[in-house]
This record gives C-alpha cells, sequence and structure tokens, in this order.
C-alpha cells in the first residue's frame, strides 16, 4: 500500500461518551465485520469491559476504507486506547503509535476531566486532534456549548468540528472523510534499519507474548532476527499479521503499518510498552523516545476467602501477569486473612479489575486490603527503603527523611460545587494549584494531592459533594517529603503487629482515635477489662477500654443439652482459635480486617 | 445401688409459649392415652436391663403441660415403678404444672398420686409480659393458684421466673422478686429470656434487639434478685436456681452432677454409663416405632473419656459445690484459673472450684475460655 494512503489514529472520549460505539460504526463503513456478526462494542473482547463500558487493554485493527469522494482506497489503522487514568503510560505509547486523534465529547455531558488529560497527552505528542460531538441525537444535547468549551481548551486554530451521532451513523462518512484530509500520513523510509514501537501486547497460550507493534521505520519481515531495545534480547520472527479484526498472518509490515509479531516470547517483561523493536543484524542507533519501565503505584493484598485457593490464586495471578507486565506480586501473610498476595498496580482501576478478572474468570473469592501507596524512608544510615507496610516502617529516630507520592489530579466541576470540592481538596492534604473556567458554568481544577489520599474514598466524597457532575482524572507527579509516622496498637498494653498503620503525622491524632474506636466495637467484651491504646514510640495518643463482660447468653442447661452444650462450647474453641490472643485478651479477625480496610 | 433419675416428657400444651423450644403438640382430650406409649417404652427399657443395679431416686414429670393428664396417670405410673421395684422409698416426684390448670382438688389429687414436688411455671407478674410471653394465664389464676399451693400446703414447690423482657425496668422486676418471696415457694428458678433461633418471638427480637435490657441491666436485675433471695435465706446452688437449705431439686442435680438418668417420651434424653441417647421427637415417629417393640432412640453418643471429663468441667462448674480443682490441674489453665480467681470471677473450696456471684453470670464465657485452654487428649 501506498504510504501517503495510511491513516493511524486513536479515538480520546471519556467513558460513556461513546467511543466503542463509534468505533463500531467506523467498523462497518469499512466492511471490516459483516453486519450479521457485529456485536455491540466489537473492540472491547473480554467481558469484563463490555460490562463496565472501558476499554482495558489497547487494541489495534486494520480497517480499508473506499472513499467515494475520492474513488481510492485507504488503509486506517484505528489504535484503541485505555480509557483510564491508571494506564496513563500504556495511553501515551498507544497516542506515539497514532498521527491523528479523534477528541470524542457527549453532546450534553461537555468536557471532562479524562477528555482534557488525553488530549493534553495528544497535544503533547505532536497529534493531529480532530474535534467531534457525539450524541447529537439526544434532547438534552447543548453541542453549541461543548463547543464554546473545546474553543476554550484548544485554542481558536483547531480543525472544524464534526457533529455526529454514533449510534445512529449520522456523520461517520463525513468524520471519516476528514481523517483522510486532515491526519497526516505516517513518515519513515523502509530502507532505514528497522524502528517499530512496541504499544501494547497480548498473551496467546501457543504463540507466547504477541507484542503489538507500529512500524516507524525500516520493514519487519517474516524470518527476521530482531532485538529488543531495553533488554538487549534477541528474537526470531516465527509470524506477523494484523487485525482485520480478526488476525491475519502477513508477510511484512512497513513504515506506519501496525500489526503483531509472533517470536516466541516467554515473558511479557520481554515486551515492554514502550520498547523499541529493532533488527538484531542492523540496529538502529537509537530507540523511539520515550521508553519508560512502569511502576506499580498502588499496593494491596489479596487473600483467598476459602484458604485452600491459596495455589490456585497464585496461579491465577501468575497468568493474568502474562498479559499484564505491570501486575507484580509476592507472597504475604496477615493475622487476620491468613496467606495471601501483596499485589502491585498502576492505580485503582486497575487493582479492581485485576480483582475482577480474578473472581470471575478464575472463580476465586478473594478478601482484598484497602490499597496503599509506597513510601520512600532515607535512614540516618543512609539506607533508601521502599516501605510497602508498616511492619518495614523503621523507628522514628532511625528516619532521616520520608517521602510520599504525589498526584496531580484534574477536577472538571461545575462552578456551583466548586467551593465544595476545593475544600475537599484541602482536608485531603491538597495545593491548590490552578484554576481554569473553561466556560462560565464548567471549571477546571488542578490540585497536587498526596496519593494516599485518594485512594479510599475521595472519588466517592466527590461524586457526592458535586452530586455526580464532578469528574476527575490524576497523574502520578512525584515522590514529596513528607511527615510520616507508624502508629501502633497495644492491646493491654502488647504492642499487636497486624494492627499498626503508617500516616502523616497531621492525620495520626485523628485516624488512631477511630481505629481505636473501631476497635472498641469490635473485640467482644472479656472477661477482664481491656485497654487498647494507640503509640506514636513511647508516647499514647488515644485510648479506650472495654469494660468486663457483666452477662453471658446464659442456657439453662438440663438432661437434653448436655450434648448441645458440650458441642457448642467446642465449637467455640475452634473460633477461638482462630483468634489472636494477645496475653489473655482474644482478638477477632474483623479487629485485623478493621485496619486493612481503612488503610495504611 | 446406683442413683437413677427418670424424666417423662409429656409434650402437649393448650397453646404454645413465643419462647418455648421443648417439643410440645396441641392438647386434645383424646389424647389421655398418649400414656400408654410411656408405659409400653418403661415396660422396653426394663427389659433392656437399664434400671439393674439402680433405683430411681427421682422422678420428674416435664413437658409440655404434664398436668394436663389426669392426675390418674401419675398414680398408676408410681405404682408401676413401685410394683416393677425400681422406685426408691421415698423418691422426689415433681410434676411441672402450669397455673391454669391448678385446683384445690387437682392438688390434692396429685398429692394423693404420688407427687412431692410442684415446679409452676409462674415466668412473670406483669400481665404484659404473660401476654407477649404467649401464656395460656392470667395473672388472676397465677394468684389463685399460688394461693391454693399454699392453702393445701405444699411443702416443695418451686415458681420460675424469667427475666431480660422488652423494656423490663427494675421496678416492676422487683415487684416480681416481692410477690415471690410473698408465697415463699422453698425453691426458685430465675431464668434469662434466651430464645432458640426458630421460636416464634427469635424473629421479634432480631428485629427489634435494642427493646431489650442491655446485659448490663440485665446482670443488675439479676443479681438484684440474687440478693433479695440471699437476705430471705435461699441460697445460690446453681447459675439459675435458688433454694432454702434442703429444697434443691435432687433430679436437676443429678443433671449438673453428670449422674444417670433414663427418658421417656418424645425428645427425651437418656444417660446411661457412657452413652447419651435421645428420642424421637416426632410424636408418630415416637408411637410408631414403639408399636412395633423397639425403644424410639434415634440418636446416640458414646461419651469417651475426653469427652466426660469436659462435660463434667461444663456441668459440675454450674453448681455451688463446684468442680474439683483437679479436673483444671493442666499448668495452661492454672494460670488463667488464678487469673479468673483474681477478678473475683470464681473461688476455692476444700479443694473444689466454684463460681461467684458474678462468675454464675458469665459461666458460658469461663468455660469456653476453659475449654479453648483445655488439651483434652492430653488429661484423659
Amino acid at each position: 500500500m501506498d504510504r501517503s494512503r495510511i491513516r493511524n489514529f486513536c479515538i480520546i472520549a471519556h467513558i460513556d461518551h461513546g467511543k466503542s460505539t463509534l468505533a463500531d460504526r467506523i467498523l462497518e463503513a469499512c466492511g471490516a465485520v459483516p453486519k450479521e456478526k457485529m456485536r455491540e462494542q466489537f473492540l472491547d473482547r473480554m467481558d469484563l469491559e463490555r460490562e463496565r463500558g472501558i476499554t482495558i487493554k489497547a487494541k489495534a485493527v486494520r480497517l480499508q476504507y473506499f472513499s467515494q469522494r475520492r474513488n481510492a482506497t485507504y488503509l486506517f489503522h484505528l489504535i484503541d486506547t485505555p480509557g483510564h487514568a491508571d494506564f496513563s503510560y500504556e495511553v501515551s505509547r498507544s497516542l506515539a503509535a497514532c498521527e491523528g486523534a479523534v477528541l470524542l465529547v457527549d453532546a450534553s455531558q461537555g468536557v471532562e476531566a479524562q477528555t482534557l488529560a488525553h488530549a493534553r497527552l495528544a497535544l503533547e505528542q505532536g497529534l493531529t486532534i480532530l474535534p467531534v460531538i457525539n450524541k447529537i441525537d439526544l434532547p438534552s444535547a447543548d453541542p453549541e456549548r461543548v463547543m464554546r468549551e473545546l474553543d476554550a481548551l484548544l485554542g481558536e486554530n483547531h480543525l472544524p468540528f464534526t457533529l455526529v451521532s454514533a449510534k445512529h451513523g449520522v456523520g461517520v462518512e463525513e468524520l471519516l472523510e476528514r481523517i483522510i484530509e486532515y491526519i497526516p500520513p505516517p513518515q519513515g523510509e523502509e530502507e532505514e534499519p528497522l524502528r517499530a514501537l512496541i504499544f501494547d501486547s497480548m498473551y496467546d497460550p501457543y504463540r507466547g507474548v504477541l507484542p503489538f507493534i507500529r512500524v516507524v521505520e525500516g520493514v519487519i519481515r517474516k524470518g527476521m532476527r530482531i532485538r529488543m531495545f531495553s533488554t538487549g534480547k534477541d528474537f526470531e520472527v516465527v509470524a506477523l499479521g494484523v487485525f482485520v479484526p480478526d488476525m491475519q498472518e502477513v508477510d511484512f509490515l512497513g513504515p506506519g503499518e501496525v500489526g503483531y509479531v509472533a517470536c516466541n516470547i516467554k515473558n511479557v517483561r520481554d515486551s515492554r510498552v514502550g520498547d523499541t523493536i529493532t533488527s538484531a543484524s542492523r540496529p538502529a542507533l537509537q530507540p523511539i523516545p520515550g521508553y519508560k519501565k512502569v511502576k506499580p503505584m498502588v499496593f494491596c493484598s489479596f487473600y483467598p476467602v476459602e484458604c485452600e485457593s491459596y495455589e490456585n490464586l497464585k496461579e491465577a495471578l501468575e497468568k493474568l501477569q502474562l498479559n499484564d507486565a505491570s501486575l507484580i506480586f509476592e507472597p504475604d501473610f496477615s493475622e487476620a486473612l491468613g496467606f495471601g498476595f501483596r499485589c502491585g498496580f498502576l492505580g485503582l482501576l486497575h487493582m479492581e479489575i485485576v480483582q475482577e478478572r480474578i473472581e470471575r474468570e478464575f472463580g476465586i473469592e478473594v478478601v482484598a486490603t484497602a490499597p496503599h501507596v509506597v513510601y520512600h524512608v532515607l535512614t540516618k544510615k543512609g539506607e533508601v527503603l521502599e516501605v510497602r507496610s508498616p511492619k518495614d516502617f523503621p523507628p522514628l529516630g532511625e528516619i532521616e527523611e520520608a517521602e510520599e507520592p504525589y498526584v496531580t489530579a484534574k477536577i472538571v466541576v461545575p462552578s456551583s460545587y466548586l467551593g465544595g470540592i476545593m475544600e475537599l481538596c484541602q482536608s485531603r492534604r491538597g495545593v491548590f494549584k490552578d484554576m481554569f473556567f473553561i466556560d462560565e458554568m464548567t471549571v477546571l481544577l488542578t490540585y497536587e494531592l498526596p496519593m494516599a489520599e485518594i485512594l479510599l474514598d475521595f472519588y466517592d466524597r466527590l461524586k457526592a459533594i458535586s452530586r455526580g457532575y464532578a469528574s476527575f482524572d490524576y497523574e502520578f507527579s512525584g515522590y514529596r517529603p513528607a511527615k510520616l509516622v507508624r502508629v501502633d496498637i497495644l492491646v493491654n498494653r502488647e504492642r499487636v503487629d497486624g494492627l499498626s498503620f503508617i500516616s502523616c503525622q497531621e492525620n495520626a491524632y485523628y485516624r488512631a482515635r477511630e481505629l481505636v474506636g473501631k476497635l472498641k466495637e469490635i473485640i467482644p467484651r472479656q472477661l477482664f477489662v481491656v485497654s487498647i491504646q494507640a503509640a506514636i514510640g513511647g508516647r499514647i495518643i488515644a485510648r479506650e477500654d472495654i469494660p468486663a463482660l457483666r452477662k453471658d447468653v446464659l442456657q439453662k442447661c438440663y438432661g437434653g443439652d448436655v450434648t448441645r452444650k458440650r458441642k457448642l462450647l467446642e465449637k467455640q474453641k475452634e473460633g477461638k482459635k482462630r483468634m489472636k490472643a494477645i496475653g489473655k485478651v482474644r482478638i477477632p479477625q474483623e479487629a485485623f480486617l478493621a485496619v486493612l480496610k481503612t488503610g495504611s | 445401688m446406683k442413683p437413677l433419675g427418670l424424666y417423662v416428657h409429656i409434650p402437649f400444651c393448650v397453646g404454645r409459649c413465643a419462647y418455648c423450644d421443648f417439643v410440645s403438640y396441641p392438647w386434645q382430650e383424646n389424647k389421655e392415652d398418649f400414656g400408654k406409649f410411656l408405659f409400653k417404652e418403661l415396660d422396653l427399657r426394663i427389659e433392656s436391663a437399664c434400671f439393674e443395679e439402680k433405683e430411681v431416686q427421682s422422678v420428674y414429670f416435664g413437658g409440655g403441660t404434664p398436668s394436663l393428664l389426669k392426675p390418674s396417670f401419675f398414680r398408676s405410673f408410681l405404682n408401676t415403678l413401685r410394683v416393677r421395684g425400681i422406685l426408691s422409698p421415698s423418691p422426689e416426684v415433681t410434676l411441672e404444672v402450669n397455673p391454669e390448670t391448678i385446683t384445690p382438688g387437682k392438688l390434692r389429687e396429685w398429692r394423693a398420686a404420688g407427687i412431692t414436688r410442684l415446679s409452676v411455671g409462674v415466668q412473670s407478674f406483669q400481665s404484659r409480659y404473660l401476654i407477649f410471653l404467649g401464656r395460656a394465664t392470667s395473672l388472676k389464676r397465677i394468684h389463685e393458684a399460688l394461693e391454693a399451693i399454699q392453702k393445701e400446703n405444699w411443702k416443695n414447690w418451686n415458681v420460675d421466673l424469667i427475666y431480660g423482657l422488652p423494656l423490663q425496668d427494675f421496678d416492676t422486676w422487683q415487684e416480681d422478686i416481692e410477690k415471690v418471696l410473698r408465697y415463699a415457694p422453698p425453691h426458685v428458678s430465675i431464668y434469662s429470656l434466651t430464645l432458640e433461633p426458630w421460636v416464634p418471638l427469635a424473629s421479634f427480637f432480631r428485629r427489634h434487639r435494642r427493646l431489650l435490657p442491655s446485659f448490663d441491666a440485665q446482670a443488675y436485675l439479676f443479681r438484684f434478685a440474687e440478693k433479695k433471695l440471699g437476705d430471705a435465706g435461699y441460697l445460690h446452688y446453681e447459675v439459675s436456681n435458688f433454694a432454702l437449705p434442703g429444697f434443691e431439686c435432687q433430679h436437676n442435680l443429678l443433671y449438673w452432677r453428670n449422674g444417670e438418668y433414663v427418658g421417656l417420651g418424645p425428645s427425651a434424653w437418656t444417660h446411661l454409663g457412657r452413652k447419651r441417647q435421645k428420642n424421637a421427637s416426632s410424636l408418630r415417629t415416637y408411637a410408631k416405632m414403639l408399636q412395633s417393640g423397639r425403644l424410639p432412640i434415634v440418636f446416640e453418643e458414646e461419651i469417651v473419656q475426653d469427652l466426660k471429663t469436659l462435660e463434667d468441667l461444663a456441668l459440675l462448674l454450674r453448681t455451688s459445690r463446684g468442680v474439683p480443682v483437679s479436673l483444671l490441674s493442666s499448668s495452661e489453665l492454672r494460670g488463667f484459673v488464678q487469673d479468673l480467681i483474681k477478678e473475683g470471677l470464681l473461688f476455692t473450696r476444700g479443694g473444689y472450684l466454684y463460681p461467684s456471684s458474678l462468675g454464675y453470670l458469665l459461666l458460658h464465657q469461663i468455660l469456653s475460655e476453659l475449654f479453648a485452654r483445655k488439651r483434652v487428649s492430653q488429661d484423659a
């Protein structure tokens, strides 16, 4: 195919703004899927994605579009991007595989935080942006307002708006014509040494890891030896192919083309998103810029509900990992929950998706602890620790400096809820950065927030305060110094390991009181008075006493009750064994769960 | 001759009380012939040598409402025991009675039949609680019944009371206790309202738990009663039971000393040697098995030494005599028992360990802690 007739693009949109529906219409217009096989949202392969209405992993489809106006056939590569900030690095790599982006905005919802984040990424990468307003058929559609918002965001010189109704196919042909007209064809010479960008990959049980690539320069051919730039590892190309949308083998892929490579990669870590594939015999001098090794930002532990499922859970995580290089895990043990795995994720959504896949695809019920972040601690000895668990947190006296991760949060909110949202951000230790009126009704707020503060109920609070109107997106922005402390819980003056948590100093007192209060509710009254204290180092910062029990459930015990009574006591003996004994006090599992659920 | 208790379950009531968990069927006059099954079962038990080398020292007619049966039944039943030579010369024979069924005439007939002790299910002296509990009687009938018992000069009798009722306050409870003391029965049982999940009241309490007095308040009510009864000379001799000296219920003490007993009637339990057995609960199954000449036993377990030790512990610790210290001699337990003594929950006396007033109210918790610390197989 003549390279001037290739167009590589993606669709940027907020959840529910109709990206998948538009993609379906484009597939139809290109005759890629016979009508009868057309399922709604064809590109979202996993059930989970279909249900959640979001796209988790980027995919690429090759489409042939015959333009009647031009009387010529064009080759489109539609690259689907993940729709959530957790995957912003993957998004940026998908964008790097394109020359243009369709910026899709719902005509009644208007611009949302996520749209902004992705549009900004696309602009930074120098992509041509085609603004498209969708759902113009809705009675609540207000395309005028959305146009004003987009004018404000994209500046005066942006390309003309395309109005579509993806649901009814209105305006789709016009959009495809504009894609041909405005989005530039790929550059790059066939004669140059091979440079292909890995923007995603999938795991195939028969062929191993299949990297999805965009060839930038040179040609990749079947049988050729290739090299991964980041690791220097060589592989032989066993097969090459494209998605039409089903897999179809080809002999080679040239500059601007998009497809997959089969080269017997066993480990997903050898096919890193953002890495450059080059020729082993004639390597390029420089990789494609922008490669980053992604690091998990959010951690939580999964424990099987049935402890016999431990091995199955391990297997499930291993399988998921084949397809997901950003998921990491290691064995973990908890007083309350037994053996499980501490897992690292890109963000909250990533965590939820992994949990749901474990439960749905592998049928293993898991208990997830509250998500938490990784703290950096520089000790007085000069060691740098990555602290993932309160038990690894050094005593106060040994800490030179501690740091916690921050995010840049973009919040789009109707101006009437602005005050409430700002108060929320302030209460979460947010640092105000910027306020931008997209129009007289809508504000774009920028805050720096400690990541730990957004992990628990920030999103829920945001939605509650704004009655669901605010949208929110965030991006990791780096580590910053913080005054961190470890709060220990003492039961009858004995420290209970599983109940400690890490907190910033200013919240420690409040959180300690909250936890101590909760433990007072959870730990049943016993035969003795039980004191619960929270301490930082040797200093007690909160205390509650559980008074001794005064009366039991008293059962009569006559001839017929002996067996039953004995069995009840034996059963309770088993229950007591599962409780953690601290001195003569027994602490039920829920207590440990309480601290895990409220997080550290 | 080893002492043996004989329990006889009469599973009929005029109405079903909303808190009751015992096996009971609606009473009709034609149920009178139920007695013949009891005789049949007694025969089979005697044939199977249950009473050999033993002497029935106590008989307890429980229910249900055994006082619904004609007094002649009790007479002929006790006569049979005597004729068969298994009854002691001076047995304790208790009849559970519903106040509704008490008349001066009946009282005389029962005594003539050989009943020596009455246990009267009063439960409360508050009309609202009688209604709430679904008792088929009135306050007026209760007073008439208790007065009749006094007038007929019964020496040995008991009144049952229930506490821990919804919105129960101190004043009405005080009134209940004072009324009991005015009638001066030599034995008083004070039960905490406990509900098995399937009884009608249980669903009410699942929904309205807050209406119940707190455990702290219940403990206060109970200890008030204990104090009042103590002042009047009653001994707190078991978790829920108080008696003037010499009027402890011998039959029930047998249970709490892990003694032997035979149970007749649907759902009755038997404890003989190492065996515990349970009769069919369903009247039909019970009757059918007997008609085909079999004992109506549907469950049986062997109490191995380990379990017996645990049972001894759970039962003996219920009474003021207590449990031999030797039963708790493992080092694991000793420290914990010392803690309990220090907290004032247990006392020791003459090689026995027994609960204090506080300990009685926490007995289940104490037992469950002791069980959890007891390594059974080593003690066996």
